[in-house]
């Protein structure tokens, strides 16, 4: 039955995903060309023109990721769980754990080719033959960073963050579901209530992990997976630093795994 | 007879609302059975209750001798009030889903009867009428071989036509092991489609029986008898 | 379409009542066979179990009866549906005398009545 879940999951996330994607793909061609054109036919008369499309391109790739993590994170979950379509999935003969699972499984997979596609974009974007010709340097440069903050070498640190991300992105998905379910047992302000719990829950965590860290005499910050967006951080935080927020964050996941599991079985309250 | 629903002591709370009051009730198989109340009065808590998407405050409720769970649900077929399909699906992409999470559904039942409505596999919910949808999800529901069908005020809201065919679709698709509970306020529209009926008000079971014994001992019509009893 | 039932009476009886007059009247003839219980339920839209139970009460009158591979037949006792007949008219003709008698009138009067209006109704007609 998981499986099954996961593949209608996976359909019915696509039909969204896969063409905001595909579009991303497309801008990244259209703008690689263009690049290419501009470069070859410098003209400063156009630069108001060019800059704005490169701004263009910023926006788009910005649109597309937050589009991707609020439609993943909320828009599914709460349409498929708590409006009408919940009269059909939650009589489907499936466990709470079950319908946790498919939507976490199929989300962390659709996050992580979001990132990727991302990634991919900005670098073919970039690439030309004096980027290709530094490549080598450039990821030599990325591997000596990777060990001097994580002071692992450089496979435990990429397996290191690897897994923050995994377990970061799953932590993150699995308070939202349980803050929506909270907030989903009331019969009023389901919304705010909602909010105030994600806000109170990310104040705690937050407050929790801080102290944890001083207690444990490691310089704190916060890496894994915010800090591939600021970077700044992750520059104080060390591997170790990373495998306690690692496992703290499994343990907050596995809460909120729990609490929503609960809330889905005993304080379901449909319209 | 075998029984098929027992709720024992039963109640429901929403807050300091009471929807449903220390409720006995026992449901056997093979009956086609009004939960017949006003609005308000419990009847889609009960249904809710049954089909596993509340659970009781107090009190218990038994399904083939099992608590709401994954078992229950395989055997209890559920129309709800709500239209609950995505616009853009496809006839065939709900009839691969019912048939793919439940093993009693019968794919040719529902194809048959779709296209007595002239309705293809491949036409999608979009351009269907909200009457359309919903006869397409009263077809779904009623071609699994459930032991426990709960329409949830089915007729509602629809024409007599409408009407009609849903009644006729409950009569066709009965089986001798299953049976059927609607819950409506519009009694007289189903009346003759009954065996028994249960009278609900205010989260209590206010009378139960056959409609025949019903007609015979009050010499009225249920429906008579339900507007004497629920008298504003 | 659905049969025609009325409020007060239980179902059944109304459907078992149907079925006689149309065993009497010979829409089905003696030795028929019956629809099934599930066609004869769809047609006057009622439940299969209350369709059921109005044959079974008609078995009871020896009306039908079942033969257990093959459904349900017509009593091919044509003298049955005769008498049956029989006292439904009889049964009407209490009826009506019993109507007329309220009204005040004798039985010689009520004869003289009927043949009067059998008379003007054979005069319309040609």
């Amino acid at each position: 039955m998981l499986g099954k879940l996961i593949k209608y999951e996976f359909h019915a996330v696509s039909r969204f995903l896969l063409p905001l994607h595909l579009a991303l793909i497309l801008i990244t061609f259209v703008g690689r060309f263009y690049v290419q054109f501009a470069l070859d036919n410098i003209n400063y008369r156009f630069a108001l023109f060019h800059v704005s499309l490169v701004m263009f391109y910023v926006l788009a790739l910005f649109a597309i990721f937050v589009l991707t993590y609020v439609y993943l994170y909320i828009l599914r979950p709460h349409r498929n769980w708590f409006s009408d379509e919940g009269y059909l999935m939650h009589t489907l003969p499936v466990t709470p754990a079950q319908h946790i699972w498919s939507k976490l499984i199929v989300s962390v997979c659709w996050i992580i080719m979001d990132l990727f596609l991302l990634g991919l974009s900005i670098f073919l974007m970039m690439i030309n033959p004096d980027v290709l010709q530094s490549w080598p340097k450039f990821i030599e440069m990325l591997q000596e960073m990777v060990v001097s903050f994580t002071g692992f070498d450089y496979v435990l640190g990429t397996i290191t963050y690897v897994i923050s991300l995994l377990v970061d992105c799953a932590r993150g998905i699995l308070v939202v579901y349980m803050c929506m379910a909270i907030g989903h047992s009331f019969n009023q302000y389901k919304l705010l209530i909602s909010i105030a719990i994600y806000i109170g829950v990310y104040i705690g965590t937050s407050l929790v992990n801080t102290l944890a860290a001083i207690l444990l005499a490691i310089p704190f910050g916060g890496s894994g997976f915010s800090s591939l967006f600021i970077v700044s951080n992750s520059a104080l935080g060390t591997g170790k630093m990373t495998w306690f927020e690692i496992v703290f964050s499994l343990v907050v996941a596995t809460i909120a795994f729990f609490i929503t599991q609960y809330f889905l079985s005993k304080q379901l309250n449909l319209e | 007879m075998e029984t098929l629903m027992e709720c024992r002591q039963l109640s429901k709370h929403y807050g300091n609302k009471i929807a449903l009051d220390h409720i006995n009730l026992t449901i056997e198989r093979g009956r086609i059975i009004g939960l017949l109340g006003p609005n308000g009065s419990g009847k889609t808590t009960l249904i809710k209750l049954i089909n596993g998407i509340l659970t009781p405050t107090s009190g218990c409720l038994y399904i083939n001798g099992q608590i709401p769970g994954v078992e229950t649900k395989k055997a209890v077929s559920y129309l709800p009030e709500r239209t609950y399909f995505n616009s853009w699906m496809k006839v065939t992409d709900i009839l691969h889903f019912f048939s793919d999470f439940y093993v009693d559904f019968d794919s040719r039942r529902a194809l048959e009867m779709l296209h007595r409505l002239n309705i293809n596999e491949s036409d999608r919910l979009r351009t269907m009428s909200k009457g359309t949808k919903e006869k397409v999800q009263l077809i779904m529901v009623m071609s699994r071989d459930a032991d426990l069908y709960c329409l949830d005020e089915p007729i509602g809201g629809v024409d007599p036509a409408a009407r009609d065919y849903i009644l006729q679709t409950i009569i066709t698709n009965y089986r001798e092991n299953a049976t059927v509970l609607i819950s409506t306020h519009l009694i007289s529209d189903i009346e003759n489609v009954l065996d028994d009926a249960i009278f609900i008000q205010g989260g209590r079971i206010m009378l139960t029986g056959s409609v025949d014994d019903i007609r015979m001992r009050e010499g009225k019509s249920v429906d008579a008898l339900f507007r004497e009893v629920f008298r504003c | 379409m659905a049969w025609v039932l009325d409020d007060s009476r239980p179902i059944y009886l109304q459907l078992a009542n149907k079925i006689q007059s149309d065993i009497i009247s010979g829409v089905y003839r003696p030795g028929d066979k019956l629809p099934s219980v599930r066609d004869l339920a769809m047609d006057a839209a009622v439940n299969p179990n209350t369709m059921q139970k109005a044959l079974i009460e008609l078995e009871r009158s020896g009306l039908i009866y079942t033969q257990r591979t093959s459904g349900r037949f017509i009593s091919e006792d044509a003298q049955k549906v005769t008498i049956m007949k029989e006292n439904l008219a009889k049964e009407q003709i209490r009826l009506f005398l019993s109507n007329m008698q309220q009204l005040g009138f004798e039985n010689q009067e009520i004869l003289h009545f009927m043949e009067e209006t059998l008379k003007e109704e054979r005069r319309w007609k040609h």
